[in-house]
């Protein structure tokens, strides 16, 4: 019979006794933290926020709160830190909040080019509005819209009530609305556009 | 309140795509995991915070520091608050260590604005709906930069009986957990904030919201007391803190009370004229933040010299335990 698979939270309690065990959550988590790197900070970077974030968290593990089931939460927090590290380390002014995909497939023909350029243009828009909009709003909506964060669970991460969650979500939402105008129309050519790309 | 996905976040996603790593990516990553692993393996448990550092040069950089912002002590707010930064420069650090933390207790009301299509379609005859949310709140600072919060979430306060009715039809008393004490641990951004003058102002400035509409000095005092807010900073950071808000060509010298002196910023936010006074202690410590619509706010249904936001903060101290002491 197959044994029941272990909570975050007894992987984590078990490498305080045995560290090597704290292995197993790089294998179920690192994915997931690269990803969430990768559409911030840029594919090029994430490996480093990956390693950063997986050290940091080993050597503060007995920080974790052990009534939680699922590590994901905390790591993520850990991981944002680290991005903002490293943006810090750089010197970056014009901060970025969003990471456009750069490795585009090569041979691409003009409408494809003209697409991408449109594509930058609203993505450089979207991190303008991004960055003229409190940290807390502009944290809230990212976790959500990127990570599929319910607002229970951005409660947690944020340490803020559900609710409170909501309205600078519903805040962030309504800036980006404003600065870009119809959206659903965006969106709408962006589809016809994807559709078009995948044969 | 909805989970739903909406269309701004469909496209935030569509404009990241959704990246993958490349396998020797995580190899490389894991590697140096299993090498942190393998060293802690075969050593000693010793670490300590590294915040006990540097004191004595903290404070001889602080009288040079004094010296640099003498010319900017213009107003009386500004020599009284640089009076007061170079006392904050001269305090014993608090140190933090893998078993002890920094306590911190605030008690904040905040207003809340909620629109109407997040009230799960209950009738409501206005675009915003709008309230005080008082809540409790205590937190310890551990190294590294966890927290652990306890927060307990009071009887919201309304301005209108149309907003209450409004509010616990929606539920949206089950979602802002009134009556609720919640305890989390989270790890907060580690701003590691310059303690040099100069960089510490770039540093608030990068980080200085944008496009709302607010005069500079409002977003600045905005990031700069967030750095002195229920935070565990050493004397130097925050004496630099307190020098750099001093700067603030429109800070206004309020009454002094009980070891406290207030500090005010008048502005105008949609029309509305508000009044931000904050307290701070003989050694720099900030007591409390207070907002104030000075005259009404009519798109959000507020009378005139409605406190908006109010908190209270107690002194930071060092503490052994996970409990209240």
């Amino acid at each position: 019979m197959a044994s029941p698979r272990r909570s975050d939270a007894d992987i984590i309690a078990g490498s305080l006794e045995d560290s090597s065990q704290f292995g197993e959550l790089f294998d179920r988590h690192a994915a997931k933290v690269f990803t969430f790197a990768a559409r911030r900070i840029g594919v090029e970077d994430a490996e480093d926020v990956v390693s950063g974030t997986f050290g940091t968290a080993f050597r503060i593990r007995r920080r974790f709160d052990l009534d939680r089931e699922s590590a994901l939460p905390w790591l993520l927090g850990i991981a944002a830190n680290t991005i903002g590290g490293i943006l810090r380390s750089r010197g970056r002014k014009d901060r970025l909040y969003l990471a456009m995909p750069a490795d585009r497939p090569s041979g691409l023909d003009e409408s494809e080019i003209a697409d991408r350029i449109d594509a930058e243009r609203i993505g450089r828009q979207v991190n303008h509005v991004l960055a003229g909009m409190p940290a807390r709003d502009r944290d809230a909506l990212l976790l959500h819209a990127l990570d599929d964060f319910t607002y229970s669970e951005i409660g947690k991460i944020l340490g803020v009530p559900p609710g409170t969650v909501g309205s600078r979500i519903s805040r962030a939402r309504r800036k980006l609305r404003e600065a870009l105008g119809d959206i659903e129309a965006i969106l709408g050519e962006d589809r016809g556009q994807g559709e078009g790309d995948s044969e | 309140m909805s989970n739903e996905r909406h269309p701004v976040d469909d496209l935030l996603r569509r404009l990241t795509g959704d990246p993958q790593p490349p396998q020797d990516a995580l190899r490389r990553a894991e590697e140096q995991l299993h090498a942190a692993i393998n060293r802690e393996a075969t050593r000693t448990r010793s670490r300590r915070l590294r915040v006990r550092a540097l004191a004595g040069v903290a404070i001889a950089v602080t009288v040079m520091v004094g010296l640099i912002v003498q010319p900017f002590a213009t107003n009386p707010a500004s020599a009284v608050l640089g009076e007061i930064a170079a006392v904050a420069a001269e305090q014993d650090p608090l140190s933090v260590t893998d078993t002890s933390f920094i306590y911190t207790s605030s008690r904040v009301t905040a207003l809340a604005v909620v629109y109407r299509d997040e009230l799960s379609g209950v009738p409501y005859d206005r675009d915003l709906l709008v309230y005080l949310l008082p809540r409790e709140r205590e937190v310890w600072i551990g190294n590294e930069g966890t927290e652990q919060i306890r927060t307990t979430y009071l009887e919201p306060i309304f301005f209108r009986d149309t907003h209450e009715e409004a509010y616990y039809a929606a539920g949206l008393d089950t979602a802002d957990q009134i009556g609720q004490t919640v305890t989390s641990t989270v790890l907060i951004p580690v701003d590691v904030w310059p303690d040099n003058l100069e960089e510490l102002d770039q540093a608030i400035r990068n980080q200085m919201a944008s496009g709302r509409g607010l005069p500079f000095d409002v977003e600045y005092l905005d990031v700069a007391l967030d750095i002195i807010t229920e935070s565990f900073v050493s004397p130097q950071l925050r004496a630099s803190t307190l020098n750099l808000i001093s700067r603030l060509g429109s800070l206004q010298l309020g009454e002094p009370g009980d070891g406290v002196q207030a500090f005010s910023v008048e502005y105008s936010e949609r029309g509305v004229r508000m009044r931000l006074t904050f307290g701070i202690d003989r050694v720099g410590n900030l007591t409390s933040k207070e907002l104030v619509a000075v005259t009404e706010d009519t798109a959000f249904g507020i009378p005139a010299g409605t406190a908006v936001s109010t908190a209270i903060y107690g002194p930071p101290t060092e503490v052994d335990t996970l409990f209240a002491p």
